[in-house]
């Protein structure tokens, strides 16, 4: 059965924050109607969020690496100019191609790149389309390859608006003070709004032209009117910046809105030209910053106007199958393709990293699967190679110059070339880092620090420090930090996030708070007070955490992140519902995370939600690339207790796991070689390598695995020790490689008995009592405590040293239920041997 | 079904497109855009005459 057509309008940078009070003031009509009769949500967008990069990704439903678009320019084949980047550049298939290879016609309009026009089975109406010269004595001719079918360029040619149409009723409702403009001042803005209106105009000609006069099954149209306005104006939009003049602001405090609603005017349009059963999807692929965090003086780096760019979107869509009036989460721009595809009733590639929205299908199926569109022979409207005769687009780069997104080009091409190359290499890097992929990310950027002059190897920099943090490689980042500070840069950057992350990566959490404390104390920001909250968690103070995270959502609000650490925090602090609401908040904003998943079925398990629970535990293991083997544990661990015929089994209900672990732990000098030897004679297989020889303090051995010294900086031998039992000291344990299962014996002594024992170890006076020491003992205790509650794939009993001597069939009995299998007790009990110990504690603290 | 058909005659049959035109006409796109630029070189020919 034929599928009903599908409308995709893109409106580049588009915001709910600018959108909401409108429509809820009836100044978006047709965006409304399309809300009230459809789904609605956030677009979540990618790292870096460059225009070309993201629409090709929408295009596509892959990734940048992937597809190939790596920012706003590109150098030509010849390697000896550059113009801004084209439909050349993208490696993957689009939605139109594939929807050309099963038969369907598309039309395309302005998309970001499009040109060259594809031939495919439609009309590509490329983005070449709509720049026109704006000096009126200049020819703009329509050039080869503007256009598929070229047949259109005869129609087609006189829907382009020129600057030098614009009249005043044009320009007063953007502007109603316009008269009080000086023209003759440079860089007023009737010059930037005559050029993004009348270039938005027509594309918007073309566009119902194409309603009117073509038959398709697809349409995809792109706008860049409310990004380029609000590039050139939202620094003006209310509320009024300090930094704003009065008489500025007056002038142009309606540029923005008067955007969107136009906007919303053509879109009233096209609505008009569809038939009812169209499925329409309007979306953005990011929003902007129309508040506090408004940049006013752009710093020189790189694509600098995408600074403004908000990590949010919108999506609206509406049509026969889709739900009404509903809201959805967790979109990614990613997953536009797919989802198009699957409307379409096609299969999406395996290798696409978008999925498809089931949610907004009233009656959604089960999506199909190719392994890859890529691999399928056959027509697919494609471009043919470029031959290498470089064409330019001076129009194009002038506007990307003036808009800030590229920088003009040097003198010397070589340069300027230079330049973009690394340019698209660091994209490239950060689209590895956005996906963290650090290896992929960091080869690029060793390659890229190795430059010189004239390029500025600052950033990379930056990103590789981020990369090594990301990697837990704290020394490195180290490293380049130093050599990060001797290096000369025309851009003066940040480095107390670095600093401090190092800091608390290194365990020195108290100074990296003071480095943040100063900082916030310099300037406060959001991610200031996070980061801040996020030291005061590690160091257990909950309730500052809480405070400072409260901040940052007060500063912030639509961040995840903030709100999934708040919900740790409170968790802490026994504050569950709160919790949960905090990791809904999150979720509702980026579905896409699975620590938040995983916090909400914690908080939803401790209230009593075990149904609840199960679901958000199963969607954290789900969502996660590498398995999230703490949701998974979790996972079983709720299933265990709602599948319990009488209430709730308690987590310390002990019965054999597959492939467990045996852990024997505790301070040193509290029991846990006696407990190893025990182990072994009871039939156990250990992991030990007897490296550390017996001595007089464990004359019968230490039962040591040398490795485990360094556990805290590498778990990855720990599948060696599947049904086996190791010697692991408490302060390591919470480095334990969480995709396994773990039965603990955790072995408990008097304190003094402990630290006296130690003394003696090391030669120290037994009767010097180190209180510091002492109290670090409780407090690790403690710590236990609550990280054995925490971790779901931890099982843990308690021995007393004492009990092991007063009654040891008991201890073992008690060993053998934590291990579910059947030990030899009366081996066991053979290794303890009363008078001996008591005669050892007497030598020992003598 | 498609809904223009009204809403289209009765912008393109008025004399609400003017030589200045206005937002409402451009966006109504194409068929409006083109009847405005016919009545601007309407009048540029009726201007060129009367020189």
């Amino acid at each position: 059965m034929k599928k009903n057509k599908l409308l995709l309008i893109g409106w580049d940078a588009a915001d709910w924050k600018i959108i909401g009070p409108l429509v809820a003031k009836g100044l978006m009509p047709s965006l409304k109607k399309l809300v009230n009769t459809g789904v609605y949500g956030n677009m979540s967008t990618m790292n870096p969020p460059y225009s070309p990069m993201l629409w090709s990704s929408v295009a596509t439903g892959k990734t940048p690496d992937k597809h190939g678009v790596l920012g706003f320019v590109e150098v030509v084949p010849t390697k000896k100019a550059l113009r801004p980047v084209t439909a050349n550049s993208r490696k993957a298939r689009a939605i139109w191609n594939i929807l050309h290879n099963q038969g369907l016609k598309s039309n395309v309009v302005g998309w970001w790149p499009s040109f060259p026009a594809e031939p495919i089975n439609g009309v590509v109406v490329s983005d070449k389309f709509q720049k026109v010269s704006p000096d009126p004595s200049k020819p703009s001719p329509i050039v080869k390859g503007t256009i598929y079918p070229e047949k259109l360029v005869e129609e087609l040619r006189d829907l382009r608006m020129f600057p030098f149409e614009i009249t005043k009723e044009h320009i007063l409702p953007f502007i109603p003070k316009a008269a009080l403009i000086d023209q003759k001042e440079a860089g007023n803005g009737l010059v930037p709004l005559s050029r993004i209106l009348t270039q938005n105009v027509s594309l918007h000609n073309a566009s119902t032209y194409l309603l009117r006069n073509t038959e398709w099954d697809f349409m995809a149209i792109y706008f860049d009117l409310i990004d380029h306005f609000c590039h050139s104006f939202m620094k003006y939009h209310p509320p009024k910046l300090p930094q704003i003049s009065k008489e500025k602001y007056d002038i142009y405090k309606d540029v923005v809105t008067g955007a969107y609603r136009f906007q919303d005017m053509m879109l009233g349009r096209v609505l008009d030209l569809i038939d009812d059963d169209t499925t329409v999807i309007v979306m953005s692929d990011h929003g902007f910053e129309s508040g506090t965090k408004r940049i006013l003086k752009m710093p020189k780096v790189a694509a600098a106007p995408a600074l403004d760019h908000r990590q949010f979107g919108i999506f609206v869509a509406s049509g026969p199958n889709i739900k009404k009036n509903e809201k959805i989460f967790g979109l990614g721009l990613i997953d536009v393709a797919p989802t198009i595809l699957h409307h379409f009733g096609l299969p999406i590639g395996k290798d696409m990293d978008g999925k498809v929205i089931l949610d907004i299908f009233q009656k959604p199926e089960r999506p199909k699967f190719i392994e890859s569109w890529e691999d399928i022979k056959g027509d697919f409207g494609e471009l043919e190679k470029e031959d290498g005769n470089s064409f330019s687009d001076d129009e194009t780069m002038e506007q990307l110059i003036e808009l800030g997104y590229i920088e003009r080009p040097d003198e010397k091409i070589e340069v300027a070339i230079l330049k973009t190359k690394c340019e698209l290499k660091h994209n490239l890097a950060r689209v590895h880092i956005g996906k963290k992929d650090f290896e992929n990310a960091k080869d690029i950027l060793l390659d890229l620090m190795q430059e010189k002059e004239p390029i500025d190897v600052a950033p990379y920099y930056i990103d590789m420090m981020n990369v090594c943090i990301g990697m837990k490689d704290f020394d490195q980042a180290a490293k380049y930090l130093k050599e990060f500070k001797n290096i000369k840069s025309e851009v003066k950057y940040n480095i107390y996030f670095i600093e401090a992350d190092i800091l608390v990566g290194k365990g020195m959490v108290r100074k990296a708070l003071q480095i943040l404390e100063q900082a916030k104390n310099r300037k406060e920001n959001a991610e200031v007070w996070y980061k801040i909250g996020n030291a005061q968690f590690i160091l257990k103070d909950f309730e500052k955490a809480r405070i400072s995270f409260e901040n940052a959502i007060e500063m912030e609000q639509d961040k995840a992140k903030y709100h999934k650490a708040i919900s740790e925090a409170l968790f802490e602090l026994g504050e569950y519902q709160e919790s949960a609401e905090h990791a809904l908040i999150s979720i509702e904003l980026v579905k896409y995370f699975p620590a938040a998943h995983y916090m909400l079925g914690k908080a939803l398990e401790k209230m009593g939600d075990l149904e609840n629970a199960k679901i958000a535990f199963k969607t954290a293991a789900s969502l996660k690339q590498k398995t999230f083997h703490r949701a998974e544990k979790a996972l079983e661990n709720i299933e265990e207790k709602l599948n319990a015929p009488k209430g709730f089994i308690d987590k310390n209900t002990f019965k054999y796991r597959e492939e467990q672990i045996v852990v024997v732990s505790g301070l040193p000098r509290s029991g846990t070689s006696l407990m190893m030897q025990m182990l072994d004679k009871g039939g156990m297989d250990m992991l030990i390598d007897n490296k550390r020889e017996a001595d007089l303090s464990n004359p019968k051995g230490y039962y040591e695995y040398e490795p485990v010294m360094t556990l805290h900086k590498d778990n990855s031998w720990m599948h060696k020790s599947k049904d086996k039992a190791v010697k692991i000291v408490a302060p390591l344990l919470r480095h334990l490689d969480f995709q396994y299962r773990y039965k603990i014996i955790f072995m408990i002594r008097d304190l003094d008995e402990v630290i006296k024992s130690q003394q003696v170890m090391i030669g120290k006076n037994p009767d010097t009592f180190p209180v510091k020491l002492y109290n670090s003992f409780v407090e690790q205790l403690k710590t236990i405590e609550k990280w054995k509650e925490k971790e779901p794939g931890v099982e843990l009993i308690y021995i007393d040293y004492k009990d092991v001597l007063d009654k040891p069939k008991e201890m073992i009995k008690k060993i053998e239920d934590l291990i579910g299998l059947p030990l030899n007790i009366n081996e066991m009990a053979k290794c303890i041997d009363k008078s001996l110990y008591r005669n050892k504690f007497k030598t020992e603290v003598k | 079904m498609k809904k223009e058909k009204n809403n289209e005659k009765s912008i393109l049959n008025s004399s609400q497109i003017t030589l200045e035109s206005s937002l409402g006409l451009l966006a109504f796109g194409d068929i409006a855009f083109t009847a405005w630029r016919r009545l601007k070189k309407q009048e540029r020919d009726k201007k060129n005459e009367k020189e």
